[in-house]
């Protein structure tokens, strides 16, 4: 099912904790412990290490491409407290364009913003603290800080699709497709939260508190819209379930979630990411292993794949 | 700032694993007291690992409390349910009978190590009981009974006073300071008593919401006391300042069990209980100043469970034992100097000082302020020297680091209270002195004495120099040391010599006004810029080069009290990437987890510290000699099998220094990174996507259905060919019915295999199966027949003149306040000619252009007037081509949402073509979407039928009809690129032409009479 496209040596001294691959999947971009992020390109099944950032003075947690029409920009959060922003500004040239400073403990992770919103990064951190970082690409950074967003500190974020999604009865009225900007976050207190951009106020306000998770979340994700009045949120805890929350929009600022536990699995889950078609789930975890789920038609999910180890079996 | 630096292991550790004591109770001679059900066991502190004698206990219930009576160390008081049993333990031989004497009569210089009493009163459990610190026979107990009762030992039959309240007991502690005062704790609120006036507490202080776990009272300040809680906070009371709300809170972030000052010095120990009582998480206890709470000043480690109790011994002197019981079942006993509080203090609360200063603790900004000052010059060149090459850690680092051991050298008797007094100035520079890391190097230490406060050092790189510092009194408070080059066999040039005294400056100064000792730091700023400036070896160059600034910025390392609240870090993963990629990484096969199989992965960082001291334990036994701990690294915590059975043997192991272990260990710490195609599971196909035809407007839909269905077939997807096919088949009666035109007809659209099988053919693909693509390739289809079923009918459209040079498109300038059914086309030429002669006479002022707006408006309303019959007509017509077409205008802003959605993976896959094609169909996407502040230029579609509906446009195409809107003025041709137009006559056109027009002329190329350079200048000017 699923079929090995290129498996790379990323020669870090220490682990990795994040991999991703940018919009295209040509570039690779890796951190890990050793304080460094690096970046491959890979093609044709072959790897070749473009760069390697050096600046964290800690192990780098998490990484984010942002989206290529504001130029290749990768976002790096640390154990030191600091998001980076790193720009390709020649040719395998990279720059650190931003640092943001502003967190008083480890960030644990970043996440762009679909392109619609503008070139927006939000940070989660360990202090409590979310911060959103937005730019109109003169490379001049506007934060807005959202303290004590969880209490004890905040693992994870996750952007809200922007396709604005059609409530069910509306018209063709332009009103109905504002865009509205909204991220999940999950943190210590055991709480997924939902934070919504109030344009009149120009501030962050929550939204929405989801409440099952029984110990710390590890990391929430928000499906891709396929343009549905419904939407899936994903998130993954220390108490080792994973839970699909359920929106169905009856209007067009209703929000109405419904949970539903995935599975409890062997160990804690660490990251929970969907497919682009938002219909499989891939979860990973302490125990080393991926897994990836699928909902079938009765709204059940179900098992599709299991990787063990790196290997694929 | 640094945690690993300053924590520190235990010194003597037994286990007992049998015993099950739940209560530890240490006497002020040195014995510890344990109490289980089965017995009682006392251990001398100097020889933890031996139970020398234990007292039989049978019961069924575990002690909740128990305390050597501290005026009396032979009396021994241990709770058993709703009892309180005394014992008598002999000062001399300590020996306890196997089976204590039940006689009660029988005084306590009689029977060695005998049970004098059993205080029976309390109707429930006894939870806590403490000894009077002034009257020797008084003991205190709490109960849930919600009584408090003192008793006098000496007659236990009953109580001698009783104190009562309306909730359970917990804690109850006699003041330390005064005699007649106590304290207990109920749930989240405290009580103070005076033992003088029973009835009523003097004091009811609702402290915490959460559980009470442990209350003290200062030994130094006695009125003050210091509550912890469930709540993760530690808050301090003073009760000659009370004012119902706490001096000062501590917060943990995790639930504190006790919290207890320290005998020696202004300090307080906490021990915390990690959530859910996982083993691994951080039990450490942790140290604090009472003048800084920003970071604890110490972490004993060791523990793997929960500290259930903890006491202290005091041996001689300065030396104290810090002995600890743990849910781990060892007693740990912990050397600790009472300097220790002193030193840290000084180093510690000064930096944390600053932190404050700077930006909210934020050490980032304090470090960054330091290392943008004391190292800018050196940084702004990539490839200069890194200060400290071999070190990781900054030069304030490695003093933190050696005043954090126990070679503390200062031989002050009581500096207690005040760290930072002036009068402690030789022991400032003696300690530095002390601590200095003399292997810094190419630097050589020749003369270092405290008394004459002087330091002389050689520095020997290409050329040899010799430097000489002098310490003033009141160094290092504000007071840099003196400077001065001593002759020396080659010494360097003036100009190096007066960077070198540059440099030294800044690096005194930025150390000193901090209160900070600059010895060290000094020393290596001044060999490296000397090797900076005299010219180094290349190796040395290069090896440096890797880490231009971790030396300077003190490296984050694991080990923070904050740790607690950083999640534990993922060491596999999985994402889903781009298209259809998924990317994985993990843990290479050969690095199993440390902890048990059955134990779950720890929640937080600090789960590492006491794996990081288990192991440097481990590694200290094998070696015999204390060796410094591993940088901390998430990877400690795997266990690598394969180099396990490679270094089996012992002495192998011992043999190899714990760096190059680190370094081969890390050659293999991290996994591959694996990316997989995850096509197979996605409902979208990239080849499909490929080979699909899209067909602009005016594309042959039965072609491409067809082209469609034979993609499918060929990539083996024959659902979609089927489906493909059907399309093709409904295509082909829709296109006959289309071109007989008759409107008597019923539109095939209305037939059940013509829109509501379209539309079903979509819900199907997007609800059922998640296919976006098939849903926008047929929303794409059908979306080119649906424009061009609509533009016969614009030609039967009469009475629009839309060839006059006056009805130009152009427009004018509208403010974005407008509404956006606002009418803004003139429709014919008389209308023109009157919002004309109104634009004339507009202002330079935009603020009354709302009041054109209504005028025109008005005109326009009459002016539609004459078009009433054909309205209906219009009307009519709508309605019939809306039932003519095959998908339901209604959802076309669904359909269009995967049309863009699409186009979005489309362009993932970097096929930009097709998403061209894809985006051109959509009819309603981007308008919404450019967001655009400020005024903006709109031009209206030529189009009747989007006229009718006053479409404003906001490119160079109608967003409904897609025909081009602006038309140059001067070539006739459709504009799609750089366009200018006078915003008095809404004329214009290409730029080129427009500049080249306007080189010549200062009117209108349209004859329009407008002069409009002029006019445009009087607007804007």
């Amino acid at each position: 099912m699923v079929s090995i496209v290129s498996q790379v040596d990323t020669s870090h001294d220490d682990m990795i904790h994040d991999a991703q691959m940018d919009y295209y999947g040509t570039r690779l971009a890796t951190c890990s412990s050793d304080n460094t992020v690096k970046i491959f390109e890979l093609a044709n099944g072959q790897q070749k290490l473009l760069t390697t950032l050096i600046g964290h003075t800690g192990p780098v947690w998490q990484l984010g491409w942002a989206h290529p029409k504001y130029a290749n920009l990768l976002a790096s959060c640390s154990y030191d407290k600091r998001v980076f922003i790193w720009k390709e500004v020649s040719a395998n040239h990279w720059e650190r364009v931003y640092e943001h400073l502003n967190h008083d403990s480890s960030v644990n992770s970043v996440c762009w913003a679909p392109q619609e919103f503008g070139l927006m990064l939000v940070c989660g951190s360990s202090d409590g603290s979310i911060s959103v970082l937005s730019s109109q690409g003169d490379g001049i950074w506007d934060a807005k800080k959202i303290s004590n967003a969880h209490s004890i500190g905040c693992n994870a974020v996750s952007w809200a699709p922007a396709i604005p999604v059609l409530a069910a009865g509306g018209g063709q009225d332009g009103s109905s497709r504002q865009l509205v900007k909204r991220f999940v976050s999950g943190g210590c207190d055991n709480l997924v939260k939902i934070w919504k951009f109030d344009e009149s106020e120009e501030k962050w306000t929550e939204e929405q508190r989801l409440e099952a998770h029984s110990d710390w979340v590890r990391d929430v994700a928000w499906a891709p819209s396929i343009g549905l009045p419904k939407s899936y949120i994903a998130s993954c805890s220390q108490d080792r379930r994973v839970i699909i929350w359920t929106n169905t929009m009856d209007g067009p600022n209703s929000s109405n979630w419904s949970y539903k536990i995935l599975h409890t699995f062997d160990d804690v889950v660490w990251h929970v990411s969907w497919s682009v078609m938002a219909n499989i789930l891939a979860v990973s975890g302490g125990d080393n292993k991926v897994s990836l789920w699928k909902e079938n038609f009765d709204t059940n999910w179900i098992c599709i794949s299991d990787m063990t180890g790196n290997k694929n079996n | 700032m640094i945690m690993a630096s300053r924590w520190s292991t235990s010194q003597l550790i037994a286990e007992y694993k049998d015993l099950q004591a739940v209560c530890l109770a240490i006497s002020g001679d040195g014995w510890c007291a344990l109490s289980s059900r089965r017995s009682i066991s006392l251990i001398n502190c100097d020889t933890p690992e031996v139970i020398d004698h234990w007292i039989k206990r049978e019961t069924k219930w575990d002690a909740k409390a128990t305390e050597f009576n501290p005026l009396d160390n032979n009396l021994l008081a241990v709770t058993n349910a709703q009892t309180v049993q005394i014992y008598n333990i002999d000062a001399n031989t300590r020996k306890v009978p196997m089976k204590p004497a039940v006689d009660s009569s029988v005084g306590r210089n009689g029977l060695n190590g005998t049970q004098l009493q059993t205080l029976r009163g309390h109707t429930r459990t006894i939870t806590d009981l403490n000894w009077s610190y002034s009257d020797a026979h008084a003991l205190a107990t709490a109960s849930y009974d919600n009584n408090m009762h003192i008793w006098d030992v000496r007659d236990g039959r009953r109580p001698q006073l009783s104190m009562s309240s309306v909730a359970g007991a917990t804690q109850v502690k006699w003041s330390r300071a005064s005699e007649h005062t106590l304290a207990t704790s109920h749930e989240g609120d405290v009580r103070v008593w005076d033992r003088r006036k029973n009835n009523i507490p003097v004091h009811y202080i609702t402290a915490h919401l959460s559980k009470i776990n442990g209350l003290d009272w200062n030994p130094n300040i006695g009125s003050q006391f210091a509550t912890c809680s469930q709540d993760g906070t530690v808050r301090f009371w003073d009760l000659t300042t009370f004012k119902g709300k706490p001096d000062i809170i501590l917060t943990t972030g995790l639930p504190v069990w006790r919290a207890r000052f320290t005998p020696f010095g202004n300090g307080l120990i906490t021990a915390l209980v990690p959530q859910l009582r996982r083993t691994g998480e951080n039990n450490s206890l942790w140290m604090w100043s009472m003048d800084c709470f920003d970071q604890p000043l110490h972490s004993f480690v060791g523990h793997l469970d929960v500290v259930l109790d903890f006491g202290w011994h005091n041996r001689n002197g300065n030396d104290y034992d810090l002995i600890t019981w743990s849910k781990d079942n060892s007693l740990r006993v912990w050397k600790v100097d009472s300097q220790i509080l002193t030193l840290q203090n000084e180093d510690n609360c000064e930096f944390s000082a600053d932190d404050i200063n700077d930006n909210q603790s934020s050490t980032d900004s304090a470090n960054d302020t330091e290392l943008s000052a004391a190292a800018a010059a050196r940084l702004r060149r990539p490839n200069t020297l890194d200060i400290s090459p071999t070190y990781n850690k900054s030069p304030s680092d490695q003093f933190k680091r050696a005043a954090a051991g126990y070679h503390v050298l200062s031989s002050a008797a009581d500096t207690a209270k005040k760290p930072q007094t002036p009068e402690t100035p030789v022991n400032s520079l003696t300690q530095e002195f002390a601590q200095l890391n003399v292997n810094i190097p190419n630097v050589q230490i020749e003369e270092l004495n405290a008394t004459k406060r002087v330091c002389i050092i050689t520095a020997t790189t290409s050329v040899s120099c010799r430097l000489k510092m002098l310490f003033p009194a009141d160094y290092p408070n504000h007071s840099a040391p003196h400077f001065s080059f001593l002759t020396s066999a080659t010494a360097p040039s003036d100009d190096v010599k007066r960077d070198l005294l540059k440099v030294l400056h800044t690096t005194a100064y930025l150390q000193v006004k901090r209160n900070r000792m600059c010895l060290e730091a000094c020393l290596r700023q001044f060999i490296t810029t000397l090797e900076r400036l005299t010219g180094s070896s290349p190796a040395l160059l290069y090896a440096t080069r890797l880490e231009p600034i971790s030396g300077l910025i003190p490296s984050r390392h694991y080990g923070g009290y904050l740790d607690a609240s950083v999640p534990f870090p993922r060491t596999s993963g999985a994402r889903f990437c781009s298209g259809e990629l998924l990317v994985c990484f993990g843990r290479p096969p050969h690095l199993e987890q440390m902890n048990a199989p059955t134990e779950y992965t720890p929640r937080s960082l600090s789960a590492l510290d006491s794996f990081l001291s288990a192991l440097h334990r481990q590694s200290a036994a094998q070696t015999n000699q204390i060796t410094s701990p591993l940088v901390p690294s998430i990877s400690s915590f795997y266990f690598d099998s394969s180099r396990h059975k490679r270094t089996k043997s012992r002495s192998k192991r011992s043999q190899t220094d714990p760096k190059s272990v680190a370094n081969k260990h890390s050659s293999s710490n991290c996994g591959p990174v694996f990316v997989f195609s995850a096509a197979g599971l996605l409902p979208i196909s990239r080849v499909l996507a490929e080979n699909y035809a899209v067909k602009a407007n005016g594309g042959d839909i039965v072609a491409m259905c067809e082209t469609n269905a034979k993609v499918a077939n060929t990539f083996g997807r024959r659902d979609l060919c089927q489906t493909w096919n059907l399309l093709k088949l409904s295509a082909e009666i829709y296109l006959k019915s289309l071109n007989s035109a008759n409107i008597m007809d019923t539109p095939w659209a209305l037939h059940p295999f013509g829109k509501k099988m379209v539309q079903s053919l979509i819900d199907h693909s997007v609800l059922k199966c998640n296919d976006i693509q098939t849903a926008a390739m047929i929303a794409c289809t059908f979306h080119t027949t649906d424009t061009k079923s609509k533009l016969p009918p614009k030609q039967s459209q009469p009475g629009i003149a839309n060839n006059s040079p006056g009805s130009s498109p152009y427009h004018t300038v509208c403010s974005t306040i407008q509404a956006p059914n606002t009418p803004e086309t003139y429709g014919d030429w008389s209308l023109i000619s009157a919002v004309e002669s109104l634009k004339r006479t507009r202002s330079n002022s935009w603020s009354d252009f709302a009041e054109n707006e209504a005028l025109i408006s008005g005109l326009v309303n009459s002016a539609n007037n004459n078009h009433n019959d054909n309205f209906a007509q219009q009307l009519e017509l709508e309605a019939h081509e809306n039932n003519t077409k095959m998908l339901e205008p209604k959802l076309q802003f669904q359909y269009d949402c995967y049309k863009q959605i699409y186009a979005d993976i489309l362009y993932r896959w970097q096929l930009m073509e097709k998403r061209a094609l894809i985006l051109k169909s959509c009819l309603t996407v981007n308008q919404s979407q450019l967001f655009h502040v400020g005024i903006d230029f709109v031009t209206e579609c030529q189009n009747p039928y989007c006229e009718k509906r006053y479409n404003t446009c906001r490119g160079p195409y109608c967003g409904h009809c897609k025909t081009p809107t602006l038309k140059c003025a001067i070539c006739r041709m459709p504009v799609r690129g750089a366009v200018n137009h006078c915003v008095v006559c809404g004329h214009g056109g290409h730029t080129v032409h427009m500049y080249n027009w306007f080189a010549e002329s200062d009117q209108c190329p349209t004859g329009c009479g407008c002069f409009c350079l002029q006019n445009n200048h009087n607007i804007f000017a």
